[in-house]
């Protein structure tokens, strides 16, 4: 597979996971098999990424999952150009997919009153990056043997 | 936490970023394949591939954003067309006050309370009629007295309805006035977390001071109050109160 149809791949996972649907552990290392050997690695992140968030969702109390659901709309929100027109609604996003979010910029308490939670709850992005990043620099190092990067700056 | 917000986010924005970057693709959905998305009539594995090529395709979401805003704008003109718009729909679109708004939405209901009168006073008449044979076969003075009365009332009742081309005062809401919609902001809006026990009569007593505005907060939230469940834990939008 090349790299475009690996990650085209994982973003039908990553909507899976936007959408709050379970997600199998096998779909996601069928893609981590994909990679190939020279893989860049920004292409491994990408799939390291996925991979921590499987496991958050299966090591994670079932009442504190909705937090990788928020997280992924919050930074999948900033991608792309910032675009709020065509009567955006907030209260609309509830059954939201990838092209919804890209471009939105949400800010953090806009994405915890979609999800009916304290929009100043701030501690719950906090907890949930720092989870991901523990998960993530375990998955890399398992994969790769080596430490995982810190920006991704430092990953071309 | 807020100042670093973007900060501790960057990493996995960029990843997130990385992931939806464009690139070009063999093929793309037709209009219609972006009709049935937008129409959610998708199983859940077609419906993530359309929005993995949208992620990745500038040119297909500027032409699902297009077709999205036109279904958002008839949609919105459909709302506008029929006899009591959602209140919700009013706010939003944004072409009158907060304030005119929220009173044109009352007017469309009390307008629709007097067809109800009307249909009301005509099931009146009707049972006053066949009640009223076997009375008028004894034709004693005191049933025709009672006629005179009953007939008067139905009279008045029906000039009532009939002149009245706006509101008739005597089917508004005891303590609903206009001054009272006003003296709330409807496009300022604050976030309220609904608690145990909460109802949308409790939330406008507690919160605006004045439980009649009940049904204007059911109409503010209607995404909320269409599901006919007010959760704990629930946010809703509550006007704020004008200086």
């Amino acid at each position: 597979m090349t790299d475009d149809v690996l990650r085209d791949e994982r973003l039908v996972i990553w909507d899976t996971l936007i959408r709050g649907e379970p997600v199998l552990r096998a779909d996601v290392s069928s893609l981590i098999l994909g990679l190939t050997h020279d893989a860049p690695d920004a292409e491994r992140a990408g799939s390291v990424l996925l991979l921590a968030a499987i496991r958050y969702l299966e090591t994670t109390r079932p009442s504190s999952r909705w937090r990788l659901r928020a997280a992924l709309w919050y930074w999948f929100s900033q991608t792309g150009t910032r675009n709020r027109s065509g009567g955006f609604r907030l209260t609309q996003l509830k059954r939201c997919g990838l092209a919804d979010l890209a471009g939105l910029c949400l800010t953090w308490p806009e994405v915890m009153k979609v999800m009916g939670r304290n929009p100043n709850d701030y501690s719950a992005l906090a907890r949930i990056q720092i989870d991901l990043t523990a998960l993530f620099g375990e998955e890399w190092k398992n994969l790769f043997g080596t430490s995982p990067p810190k920006a991704m700056n430092t990953l071309e | 936490m807020r100042k670093n917000e973007n900060d501790s986010s960057d990493f996995f924005i960029q990843i997130a970023g990385a992931e939806t970057a464009s690139h070009d693709h063999a093929s793309h959905p037709s209009e219609d394949d972006l009709l049935v998305l937008l129409s959610e009539d998708l199983a859940d594995e077609q419906r993530s591939r359309l929005h993995a090529h949208l992620a990745t395709c500038d040119d297909c979401r500027t032409r699902w954003r297009a077709l999205k805003t036109t279904l958002a704008e008839e949609q919105r003109n459909l709302e506008q067309r029929s006899t009591v718009p959602s209140l919700a729909a009013l706010i939003h679109a944004g072409h009158q006050t907060a304030g005119s708004s929220v009173i044109s939405w009352f007017k469309a209901l009390f307008e629709t309370r007097s067809l109800v009168a009307v249909g009301s006073a005509a099931a009146a008449l009707v049972l006053a009629f066949v009640v009223m044979i076997p009375i008028l076969q004894n034709s004693s003075q005191q049933t025709t007295t009672q006629l005179q009365v009953i007939s008067e009332e139905l009279r008045t009742l029906q000039d009532r309805i009939t002149t009245s081309g706006s509101i008739d005062n005597s089917f508004l809401l005891p303590t609903l006035t206009e001054a009272s919609l006003l003296a709330y902001d409807w496009e300022a809006l604050r976030v309220y977390t609904v608690r145990s026990g909460d109802t949308w009569r409790s939330i406008a007593k507690d919160e605006l001071g004045n439980e009649m505005l009940w049904s204007a907060l059911w109409g503010l939230n209607i995404e909320i109050a269409a599901s006919g469940v007010l959760q704990a834990g629930t946010t809703v939008w509550l006007p704020t109160r004008r200086e």
